[in-house]
């Protein structure tokens, strides 16, 4: 059973589960994907980094998948990739409920 | 980086709420040539060297020292751990000025400072609590039996403010931390970042007021008895040499000895003197004297007992007459009369099933006097105000 989702992720996590919807990844590969794909608007600092991934490790939204010397790659579970998708389908509530006021 | 090897060791003069502090205190002594290299409880260890802009962040111990996953990722961005304070939190520096912050979205450092911050919210709240329980305990005691300034003469006026103080300091200190736990722990929550470059001079003036507050309360109450020796001294009433200012059994015994009346013997057990001073009441006797009966009997004979004092002010002797009335409960239907002894005197005589009561106060000075005996104290409320003169 997966933990209830208590509203809306932090612009950072939801783009750390972005980042790893592409495959696993370490840390630092998580930090510099994110930063490419926001050109350089979201740069992470590892405190915020590390203290999201315990996190999500401990929510099992992510887990290890390999540990080489002092470098762990983790990859997204099941749950976090739903997480992921009811964030993805709210912002695009959002979007949309933000373009019909507009109109 | 090469530095230097002296040691500086300075006092960290910082609550653990107060992060902004602490942070911009270490920058600054970086920009003085103090490297921060570890702690011994309040004190900060520093090697010397070429002053240096250098920014400290601290973050969240979860044990002694930061594992070492996180050692090599912050490595990697530029930061290095340097020491860990108080089991609470992980000091980090970069002295390279390109090295990114070390938590760019301030949410995150909410997570793991949410579970400290409440268990300190808690503790504090629980501790203030916990002294104003005792504080109220303490005047609830001293007031409870109906005579509080004579608990509170009896107890020292010195060592008592001393201990409301203590109280009220650690009170007031504990609720200080709740708020400022709360605050951090709000404003972490709604993203605000801990600011770089405060001012913190404010609070390391209070930090070492409130320490310096403390250490000298509590070495005052350690060593007042020590060096102030406001303690009661006695000792048997024929040992005294000296002047009674109050009149014992032998000066109203009457010659020949009536049957069936007290004496006193002069014996050494029961007939016991003690005096101590206070700031409120400098003089203060109590004298227990036994006495026998004429002939002797062998349920031990009578009762006298003397409490006198010499108050600091007529108010105070005032009150103390009061609570001495209070304390010295007639019983149901004694005759109880005020008695005219002259202005500014004030006398209450008291006699039931052949207890006889005797409150005297004048100016700065009161006495209560009880007696079981058969000779009557009223007519010797007079003496009793001259032998006053005899101190």
């Amino acid at each position: 059973m997966r933990k209830e989702f208590r509203g809306p992720l932090t612009e950072t996590m939801f783009y750390i589960l972005m980042a790893l919807q592409s495959g696993p990844l370490c840390g630092i590969e998580i930090a510099e994907r994110i930063e490419k794909r926001t050109r350089g608007r979201i740069r992470m600092g590892p405190g915020t980094l590390y203290t999201i991934l315990s996190k999500f490790a401990e929510d099992k939204w992510i887990r290890e998948i390999q540990v080489t010397g002092r470098k762990r790659t983790y990859g997204i579970t099941q749950l976090g990739t739903t997480v992921y998708l009811e964030e993805v389908q709210r912002l695009r509530q959002c979007l949309e409920d933000a373009q019909e006021e507009q109109e | 980086m090469k530095r230097a090897k002296r040691i500086v060791w300075k006092v960290f003069p910082f609550e653990m709420y107060d992060l902004e502090s602490i942070q911009s205190w270490l920058e600054d002594r970086a920009k003085e040539g103090l490297f921060l290299q570890g702690f011994i409880l309040r004190w900060a260890k520093f090697t010397v060297g070429t002053p240096q802009t250098i920014r400290y962040r601290l973050e969240p111990a979860a044990e002694a020292e930061p594992d070492k996953e996180k050692l090599d990722l912050y490595a990697q961005y530029g930061w290095d751990y340097v020491a860990t304070w108080s089991n609470e939190y992980y000091i980090f520096m970069a002295d390279d000025e390109n090295a990114r912050e070390l938590y760019t979205d301030p949410h995150t450092l909410a997570i793991p400072m949410r579970k400290r911050l409440r268990s300190r919210c808690f503790w504090t709240l629980f501790g203030a609590v916990f002294w104003l329980a005792n504080l109220v305990g303490l005047f609830v005691a001293a007031f409870w039996n109906g005579y509080p300034l004579l608990n509170w003469i009896q107890a020292g006026t010195i060592q008592c403010a001393i201990v409301v103080i203590l109280l009220l300091i650690e009170i007031f200190s504990l609720v200080g931390q709740f708020a400022h736990y709360s605050k951090l722990k709000t404003s972490l929550k709604k993203g605000k970042p801990i600011r770089s470059g405060a001012v913190y001079g404010k609070q390391v003036r209070r930090w070492y007021l409130s320490f310096a507050a403390t250490m000298i309360l509590i070495i005052s109450l350690l060593f007042y008895p020590v060096f102030l020796g406001n303690q009661e001294t006695g000792m048997q009433l024929p040992e005294y040499e000296g002047n009674l200012p109050f009149l014992q059994i032998s000066d109203f015994e009457e010659e020949p000895l009536q049957i069936g009346g007290f004496f006193y013997d002069g014996c050494d057990q029961g007939n016991y003197l003690v005096w101590q001073s206070d700031v409120l009441a400098p003089k203060q006797w109590k004298l227990t004297q036994l006495a026998d009966t004429v002939p002797p009997r062998a349920d031990g004979g009578g009762f006298y007992w003397v409490e006198y004092y010499q108050a600091k002010s007529s108010a105070i002797a005032s009150r103390l007459g009061y609570e001495l009335l209070v304390k010295y409960p007639r019983s149901e239907g004694c005759k109880e009369e005020i008695l005219s002894l002259g202005e500014d005197i004030y006398g209450v005589y008291s006699q039931t099933e052949g207890k006889q009561y005797l409150l005297l106060q004048k100016d700065t000075q009161v006495e209560m006097i009880y007696y079981n005996g058969n000779v009557s104290l009223k007519p010797l409320a007079s003496e009793y105000l001259q032998a006053w003169e005899r101190s």
